[in-house]
């Protein structure tokens, strides 16, 4: 078997079209790590900047009422990922800012593919560009002739009379197919690695995400290189092989994400954003309004709390009940929101299961969520960040509402919160899932990775036999 | 001679089952891509539809009291609420500005999946800075739809590779090639016809089917003959030219398996790596200007205004103007006071904005004139302009949006200072906003550039061989 391989790779290096494959993948890889590392410092350093004076801005903004201070609001940025260097997933098309204010959830805003022109549609290079597009392809390329070479030479039945063992020759044809696009791919982890721990300011890294992503990728090599093989076997002529791969490779990469992007908004359409706000409205306005204390909801409230502490007027209770009112308002609000976030992102999730339960027809959607997942540029981590965001404001509001409410009295207009308390909010921060949680989500993922590899290699042994 | 090539040439296509695979194959291609392309534009109908039903009813209701109020008949609403001030009007309840879609919107998605169709600007804020991002899962605009621009600039060019990567080679494998070079024709003009001969029955069934398809599904487009007319034009010069590039493929590797792999290897450098790459360069040498850095500047001149605002109105009531206590003419200064200090804030930020807004327009013209680098983005431009789903479009609709909301202004505020009310001849003549395509196509300009790039590489790569018309021996 060992000689098999080493005959095979011999007959590799000479081949030109192998050689001029390679040397560009290379040169696209090299063009996008610069341009990659060159970004991601800018928008980290921006990153870095934005979310310091916007601290500033709320800690300096002097004292001031706390609910005009709610209004004034501030802005929870989204923190750049060390491995978004290597797969930008979703990150060009969801914003990176979400504006805090009271009574109001905000969608994160200012994505970066509405300020950019459709060319920014055909894709973007980046290390997993080359990685998921191009380097399938170089596998096809090495290993579409595989046997019919043999055939076409008339060398299969030489090889045969020589009493090699079938399957051994089908395994040694396989790893000589796998092996160079292997060993190349862990070279260029080991590189990314070393450039990514060698970068300063870098958020979040670690070598076992990108040995996680390294893993997946071989994964998917492995998948490729067996029903490359496989073809190869099945196949009468190299111009065949050849044709079925490349229509294989177009069908997995490019048609079905399209056609499953149809499936999923036929089945589980997004609501327009005037509709989701009319939603939210509608259940707003029969709700406890923090403002209004001729709402009825707000009356209950009144009595409830009038109750609970045992008194016959607001101005009884050992608090100050505006301050109260709004914080439970902004508690109902929120819920509101809640309920309408949770809806939509049901429907996020429906979507994103209608392509992965459409993997069975490609290998391609399994490796490109859990690729984005495990680079924290998916739109998992995106829900989880704009989560993150409304605990924030809503522990923002508490803040500042109990602020109205303990150090304020009943009827007071101009009443202000000291400049040195603004200092006491908490700061926001992000933490990104663990690895072990994103590799849980993505059981589904991995699983069918595994059976898209599992299926053909089986194929494999069986048709190494009959050949 | 021609005629005689052409005759055997159409035998032999119909003898061989590739006419009938590629009538098949288009017509599946085109019907499913149109569906999906329809279904798009039927979601964003009726989206706009009912936006358009909400506005209607909130509509008829204000003039219901608008005509109790002018009868003198009680209302019922807290006065803050009443459509007779100018100033409520203009901020419960603002027009809406619609962007309908164009006849021929269903061909490609372009930007519309990101982008709303329809905005309500009122009466103060900063209608300079809308958002105007539709709710859409980021997924989906990752990996795109199957529209007809897909398939008319990705997978027609595999059509055609697989329609005549092997026309020469083919005669030389089976050994036909040497009789061939017995006849009256030079080998390489045979070629030439055989190629013009595929084109044209390549764009014939294409033509036929797509026109068919349209006819069937989306008959709408007939009304916009003009681009309907460009949008053909466009896929002949497109087709044009991944015919001359596999000519000269033809010609210069003359292999069928080597044939294949080049072209295929060309179609992925003009459809995904160089789109790719340039997009990725563009971005990197002209980096669209920093949203967060302008949001942490408009925050700071927010901090600064807001003792200049204060001087005007108390900060409470800015931001919660309903809570507004009062009668008579203290409403009205209310209102006076609270669009004063809006205008001092909306001032200070319109020119940062509007510095902004022309920074990323440089850029975008600066990476808008990448199209020439690869006719697959050429033809994606093209199409977005034909389908009026390109940014220019949607830039425009911004633009007009806020000419509008001005209009809107220029209507109500002036109501107000002269202490007008606001009564039901007044919304009979209240402005309306209308979406206009004021974007050229450019249908010609594309075309061309299309033609001149297929023939410079016709010229400069064929040329050589068209005028020796025998080809060397040694790719015999």
């Amino acid at each position: 078997m060992k000689n098999i391989i080493f005959k095979e790779l011999k007959e590799l290096t000479r081949d030109g079209r192998f050689k001029i494959a390679i040397v560009i993948s290379l040169i696209l890889l090299v063009v996008a790590t610069i341009t990659g590392i060159n970004q991601y410092q800018k928008n980290n350093q921006q990153y870095l900047e934005s979310a310091e004076t916007e601290r500033k801005v709320w800690e300096t903004q002097g004292e001031k009422n706390p609910h005009s201070a709610a209004h004034y609001g501030t802005y929870a940025f989204k923190p750049k990922f060390a491995l978004s260097l290597f797969d930008y997933g979703v990150t060009k098309y969801t914003g990176n800012s979400i504006f805090l204010e009271a009574h109001n959830r905000h969608e994160a805003s200012f994505s970066e593919a509405t300020d950019q022109t459709s060319l920014a549609r055909f894709g973007t290079l980046s290390i997993n560009f080359v990685l998921i597009y191009l380097f399938p392809l170089i596998i096809i390329l090495i290993g579409y002739n595989s046997y019919t070479k043999e055939v076409e030479h008339k060398t299969l039945t030489l090889l045969k009379s020589q009493g090699v063992h079938p399957t051994k020759l089908t395994l040694g044809k396989w790893l000589a197919t796998f092996i160079p696009v292997f060993l190349l791919t862990a070279i260029i982890f080991l590189i990314i690695g070393i450039i990514l721990s060698s970068l300063e300011n870098l958020a979040f890294f670690t070598w076992s995400s990108l040995l996680a992503i390294f893993a997946s990728y071989t994964l998917y090599y492995l998948i490729i290189t067996t029903i490359t093989v496989l073809i190869s076997m099945w196949s009468k002529s190299s111009g065949m092989s050849l044709v079925s791969c490349l229509i294989i490779w177009i069908i997995f990469s490019f048609i079905t994400p399209k056609i499953a992007t149809n499936f999923a908004n036929e089945n589980h359409p997004y609501p327009s954003k005037s509709e989701f706000s009319t939603r939210i409205a509608e259940d707003r306005k029969n709700g406890l309004d923090g403002h209004n204390p001729w709402n009825k909801a707000a009356k209950k409230l009144e009595q409830e709390t009038l109750q609970k502490y045992n008194v016959d007027s607001l101005s009884q209770l050992p608090f100050n009940y505006a301050g109260y009112r709004m914080q439970k308002g902004e508690e109902h609000e929120a819920k509101i929101y809640e309920k309408h976030y949770n809806i939509l992102n049901e429907i996020a999730n429906n979507q994103n299961n209608t392509y992965k339960k459409l993997s069975f027809l490609s290998p391609f959607f399994p490796i490109r969520f859990l690729s984005m997942d495990i680079a924290n540029t998916s739109d998992n981590l995106h829900w989880k960040f704009t989560k993150a965001a409304e605990k924030y404001r809503i522990e923002k509001q508490r803040f500042l509402n109990n602020d109205i409410k303990d150090n304020s009295k009943l009827g007071e207009r101009g009443y202000k919160m000291s400049a040195e308390s603004f200092k006491k909010l908490p700061k926001f921060s992000f933490t990104p899932p663990t690895l072990g949680e994103i590799l849980k989500d993505n059981t589904q993922n991995i699983f069918f990775l595994s059976l898209w590899f599992f299926i053909p290699f089986l194929g494999l042994i069986i048709t190494s036999k009959k050949i | 001679m021609f005629y005689n090539n052409l005759i055997y040439e159409i035998k032999l296509l119909i003898r061989s089952n590739w006419l009938i695979l590629l009538l098949i194959g288009i017509t599946l291609l085109f019907v499913f891509a149109t569906f999906n392309g329809n279904k798009n534009v039927t979601k964003r109908v009726n989206d706009i539809a009912e936006v358009q039903e909400g506005f209607n009813k909130k509509d008829s209701l204000m003039l219901a009291t608008l005509i109790k109020i002018e009868k003198g008949e009680k209302t019922g609403l807290p006065y803050w609420q009443l459509p007779s001030e100018p100033m409520t009007v203009g901020s419960r309840y603002p027009r809406i500005a619609i962007m309908h879609p164009e006849a021929l919107s269903f061909l490609a998605t372009g930007q519309s999946d990101m982008y709303t169709h329809f905005k309500s600007p009122t009466v103060y804020g900063n209608n300079f800075a809308l958002d105007y991002s539709e709710m859409v899962n980021p997924v989906q605009l990752l990996f795109g739809n199957f529209d007809l621009a897909f398939v008319i600039i990705y997978i027609l060019p595999l059509l055609i590779i697989a329609f005549t990567f092997n026309v020469l080679s083919k005669e030389k494998e089976l050994g036909t090639l040497r009789l061939l070079g017995a006849q009256p024709i030079s080998v390489i003009n045979w070629l030439l016809q055989k190629i013009i001969i595929r084109y044209l029955i390549f764009t014939i069934i294409t033509s036929i089917i797509l026109l068919i398809t349209i006819a069937l599904f989306s008959p709408n487009a007939f009304n916009s003959i003009n681009n309907l007319f460009g949008l053909f034009l466009l896929i002949y010069g497109y087709i044009l030219f991944w015919f001359v590039i596999s000519f000269i493929v033809n010609i210069k590797i003359n292999h069928s398996s080597k044939n294949a792999l080049s072209l295929i290897g060309i179609w992925l450098l003009i459809v995904m790596v160089l789109p790719a790459t340039v997009n990725q360069i563009g971005n990197s040498l002209y980096p669209t200007p920093s949203r967060l850095k302008m949001i942490n500047e408009i925050r700071l001149i927010k901090k600064e205004n807001e003792k200049k605002q204060n001087e005007i109105m108390s900060e409470y009531l800015r931001t919660h103007p309903e809570l507004a206590q009062g009668n008579g003419n203290d409403k009205f200064g209310f209102w006076h006071n609270y669009f004063a200090s809006e205008k001092i804030m909306e001032e200070r930020t319109k020119p940062l904005l509007a510095e902004y807004d022309l920074q990323l327009k440089k850029q975008q013209n600066l990476i808008r004139m990448f199209k020439y680098v690869s006719p697959a983005i050429l033809m994606q431009q093209s199409l977005n302009n034909i389908a009026g789903t390109s940014e220019k479009h949607y830039n425009d609709y911004k633009k007009q949006v806020f000419e509008f909301s001005n209009t809107w202004r220029d209507y109500l505020v002036p109501m107000l200072f002269k202490k007008q009310k606001f009564k039901v001849d007044n919304y009979k003549e209240l402005p309306q906003f209308t979406y206009k395509n004021r974007i050229v196509n450019n249908v010609w300009l594309n075309l061309l550039s299309m033609l001149i790039l297929s023939i410079t590489i016709f010229v400069l790569l064929g040329f050589k061989d068209l005028k020796r018309k025998i080809i060397p021996i040694t790719r015999l």
